[in-house]
Order: C-alpha cells, then structure tokens, then sequence
C-alpha cells in the first residue's frame, strides 16, 4: 500500500509552456488558494487543457517550476510524484476510458491497483458513483457500447471516486447529461465543504454550470496566467 | 558541382547516421524492456494481480487463438520438409539420417522463424495498434493519472505474455510439423514410425533444447518490446496508428530475423571449433 501526501500548496512559478516550439504561456506565476474553486478561463486553444495536464503531472514545463508543497515536480521521478498523483483527480473533456474494461472497472480501478481500500470500500464508492451518475444499467458494458453522455458522466465520475485532494475538470459538462451536471455541482460543493477537496480547477466555457458555485477566476491571456478574483454569477 | 571526395564523405556520413539510429532505437528498446519490469517489480505499485490478469489475456490472444495457425502451417512444412527428405535422402543411402535432417531444419530454423513470423503478423500489429489507439484515446494518459505506470499495466504484460505464447507456439509447432508430418507423409510413403521415431531420438541433443529456448524467448521478447514501443511512439492522432503499426512489424521481422541468424552462426561456429575445423 501506498501512502498519499497531503497537498498544502500548489505555484506556478515563473512557468513557461508550449508545445513544437510554440510558447502557450510564459513566466506565469500563481498560487492557489486552499478550498477555493477555480475556474480556468480563456480563448479557444489558448492552453486551458495543457494547464490542467501541467497541474496534473503529464507534461513538464518548458522552463520555470510547478510546485506543490514547495518540490518541484519536475525534479520527481515516476514513483516520487505517485504518492502526490494519488491525490489527483482528472476529468479528460474527451477520451480517458479504458476500452478493453467495463464501465464498473474503469471506475474501480484507480481504487483497486493500488489496493489502498478494502473490497467492501470499493463496491461502496463504486456503487455510490454509479447511482449518482446513472451509469447502474451500463456499469457491466464497455465505453463503445455505452452512449456519448454515459462515459462522459463515467469520465467525471472516476475523476471523483478516490475523493481527491485536487480535482482537476477539462470541459467537464460537454455531453454531460442534465442530471449528472447537477450532480457534479453537488459533489464538487459536498468534497470542498468537507475538506476531502482542497483544489479544484475546472477548464469550462458553460456558465450556466459555474453560475451554480462560487468560483475564482484564472485568466489566459497574451500568453500570461493570472488570478482574476471572484468571479461574478 | 559537387566532387567525388565530398560524394564519397556524405555518403559515408549517411552511413554513419542510419547506424546511428539503428543502435539509439536498439538502445531505446532495451531502456523500456529494463524500465518496465522495474515498474512492476521495484516500484511501489503493488497491482500485480491486476498485471497478471492483462498477462493472461495476452496469452488467449497471442498462444491460444494463433493454434489454427499454426496447425495449418506446421503440418504443411513438417509434411513438405519430410517428404522431400525422405525422397533425397533415400536416393543417397541414407535413409536412417531422417532424424538429424529435421532437428536441424524443423527445430532449429523453421519452427522458431515460422512462429515468430506468424506471432509478428497476428498479434505485433494487434500489439502496436492497439497501444497506439490507447494513446490516441488518452487511455495512457488516464492510467498515469490514476498513478497507474503504463509500463508495468500496458508493456510488461504483453511483454510476459508474448514470449509464453512464442515458446508455446514453437513447441506445438514442432510437435504438429514432426508427428503430423509424418502422418501425412505415410499416405504417399510405407516408412514406418518405429524407424522414423528412434531416428528422432537418436537426432536430439541438449544444445537443441538451448537454442530453443534462446531463439523463441528471445524473439517472443523482440516482437512484443517492438510493436510497444512502437504504439507508444503514437504523439498527434488516428492517422500515426497504421504508420507505428507498419514500422512494428517491419522492425520486428528485421530484428527476429537477424536475430536468428546471429545465434545459427555462433552456434555453428561453435560446432566447428569443437569438430576442430576452425
């Protein structure tokens, strides 16, 4: 068993990203706050999804530092950043399924591999996360044989199920159905007002969805990264 | 106009390079053979049972599906091998020498070329395209955020899994080509089994279990580190599958086949210097 780390900080420092030699951002520096929402705002391509792979360890900046609890990630070795990844989870705004597991498995597998819960903790997260997300009648099919909506809802619902310190949405609401968009918005303010989520930082241009939560802005623009403060309903 | 003295130093400086790039991919290869059974056994990701069961699966698509195949091809080489063999060899007197003719050609060389080639077309292909289709889907990236390394969860299974199902594979293939073999070739020939068996018998050595051993391990553990690495080469989209998929399979059957021809001629080499010729 692997045991997590529990994430005090997360900075930008002096950040620099681009992917073929091609800069998205530059020297940006932030902190984010404990507790608070984020919602990560910007023009189409700008780099929203590659500042939620940076937060979640899949890329590595061009230069400057990611930091969390004050380490740079980019200094970590696979297995140094696993107990911090633990903590994190992801929501893809396409993608991320395994196709070769059902949609049970997918969902359990985050859970099982690193057997930090029981099996009766698993089927109970499990469960709970299907019903919430109405996937009960697809949990024993695979993605391609579920609809658009259904793996969608299971893509978040993953991203919630190991109760993660950082929560990190790309586009979480696209193909999302009605429901589970309002379930979402319940679980993100239950996780947040019970401490188990510190961070979360949702990628989304649906506004009727953030209008349901008190978020703060994190601004793109001309290649900057910056905190915007509160951002109106 | 460029002279032959700058003719002659760029072609030697493309020479250089391809050798270059042949031993950074050989190089690149090894480091993801040395790098996932690290992640499976050293790391503190204890999935194992989870890699167990993707090993098995592995094993059902590459050994157990490929056993028609096989069949099919075994017994038309055994049948071919054995007929022309008994044709020449009685023709030259030396009927009794059967035996040593087909361990040399069936178990030596066919068996562990033919499997391989057939592992190759069957499951690198399946191997690399469905890796890279992974990539594609961001599956791979899903298990490294769900801490999941996809070395240890997506190559070292199939990497384990493949070269079980090679060494099967070439075992059965040896076993169909010889007894099949013969039993296709008794509807044109009266050999009896007695003499063909005990000629078999006599024909076997223990180096012929080693160098079955090394060709099929070792050529099971090429295909299946090729086609990965190979699907993980997949960086923008769709269309980069089928290319990573060609590649796999057109360095696999490099790789295998020079291969086996390294291990034949050390091996012959090694006869020769004991025989006292070299």
């Amino acid at each position: 068993m692997i045991d997590t780390k529990s994430i005090e900080s997360i900075e930008f420092r002096d950040l620099s990203f681009g992917y073929d030699q091609t800069l998205l951002f530059e020297k940006s520096n932030f902190q984010l706050e404990k507790g608070k929402i984020f919602h990560l705002s910007s023009a189409s391509g700008a780099g929203k999804s590659a500042v939620l792979r940076l937060l979640a360890g899949l890329v590595l900046p061009s230069s400057g530092e990611y930091l969390l609890n004050g380490l740079s990630v980019g200094d970590m070795s696979f297995e140094e950043f696993l107990p911090y990844r633990l903590c994190f989870g992801f929501s893809f705004d396409l993608g991320g399924l395994l196709n070769n597991r059902t949609i049970r498995e997918n969902l359990t597998l985050p859970l099982e591999y690193h057997k930090r819960f029981t099996d009766e903790e698993i089927k109970r997260r499990c469960e709970l996360m299907l019903r919430k997300f109405d996937l009960v009648a697809a949990a024993d099919r695979r993605p391609s044989s579920v609809s658009g909506s259904q793996r969608k809802a299971c893509v978040v619902a993953r991203s919630l199920i190991i109760e993660p310190q950082v929560l990190l949405l790309d586009d979480p609401t696209t193909g999302l159905g009605e429901s589970a968009a309002r379930e979402l918005v319940h679980t993100i303010g239950e996780y947040v007002a019970s401490g188990k989520t510190r961070f979360v930082v949702i990628a989304t241009d649906d506004k009727a969805f953030l209008n349901q939560m008190s978020v703060e802005r994190l601004d793109i623009r001309q290649g900057k990264i910056s905190l915007r403060g509160l951002e109106a309903a | 106009m460029r002279t032959a003295a700058q003719y002659m130093f760029r072609q030697i400086d493309d020479w250089g390079s391809s050798v270059l790039r042949v031993v950074m991919y050989t190089l690149n290869v090894l480091e993801m053979i040395y790098l996932s059974v690290r992640a499976t056994f050293f790391d503190q990701a204890q999935g194992l049972r989870t890699i167990f069961s993707v090993v098995s699966a592995q094993i059902y698509f590459t050994g157990f599906q490929a056993l028609p195949l096989i069949s099919v091809l075994a017994l038309a080489s055994g049948s071919i091998v054995i007929m022309q063999s008994q044709a020449q060899l009685s023709l030259l007197g030396g009927a009794e020498m059967i035996g040593n003719l087909l361990v040399v050609v069936i178990v030596r060389e066919i068996s562990p070329l033919l499997t391989a080639l057939i592992v190759i077309a069957r499951s690198g292909t399946a191997v690399a395209s469905e890796i890279g289709n992974m990539k594609v889907n961001r599956e791979i990236e899903a298990l490294e955020v769900m801490g999941i390394n996809p070395l240890s969860y997506v190559v070292f299974p199939r990497l384990v899994g493949g070269v079980i199902s090679v060494l099967c594979l070439a075992f059965y293939f040896i076993l169909v080509a010889l007894i099949g073999g013969f039993l296709v070739t008794r509807l044109v020939d009266a050999t009896p089994f007695s003499f063909y068996a005990d000629s078999l018998a006599r024909a076997f050595a223990a180096e012929d279990v080693l160098l079955f051993l090394l060709k099929n391990t070792f050529s099971g553990a090429i295909i299946f580190t090729v086609s990965s690495y190979q699907g993980l080469q997949v960086q923008r989209g769709p269309h980069e599958v089928p290319q990573v998929t060609t590649k796999a399979v057109v360095n696999s059957v490099v790789y295998v086949t020079v291969f086996n021809l390294i291990v034949t001629t050390l091996f012959y080499l090694n006869e020769l210097v004991k025989l006292g010729l070299i």
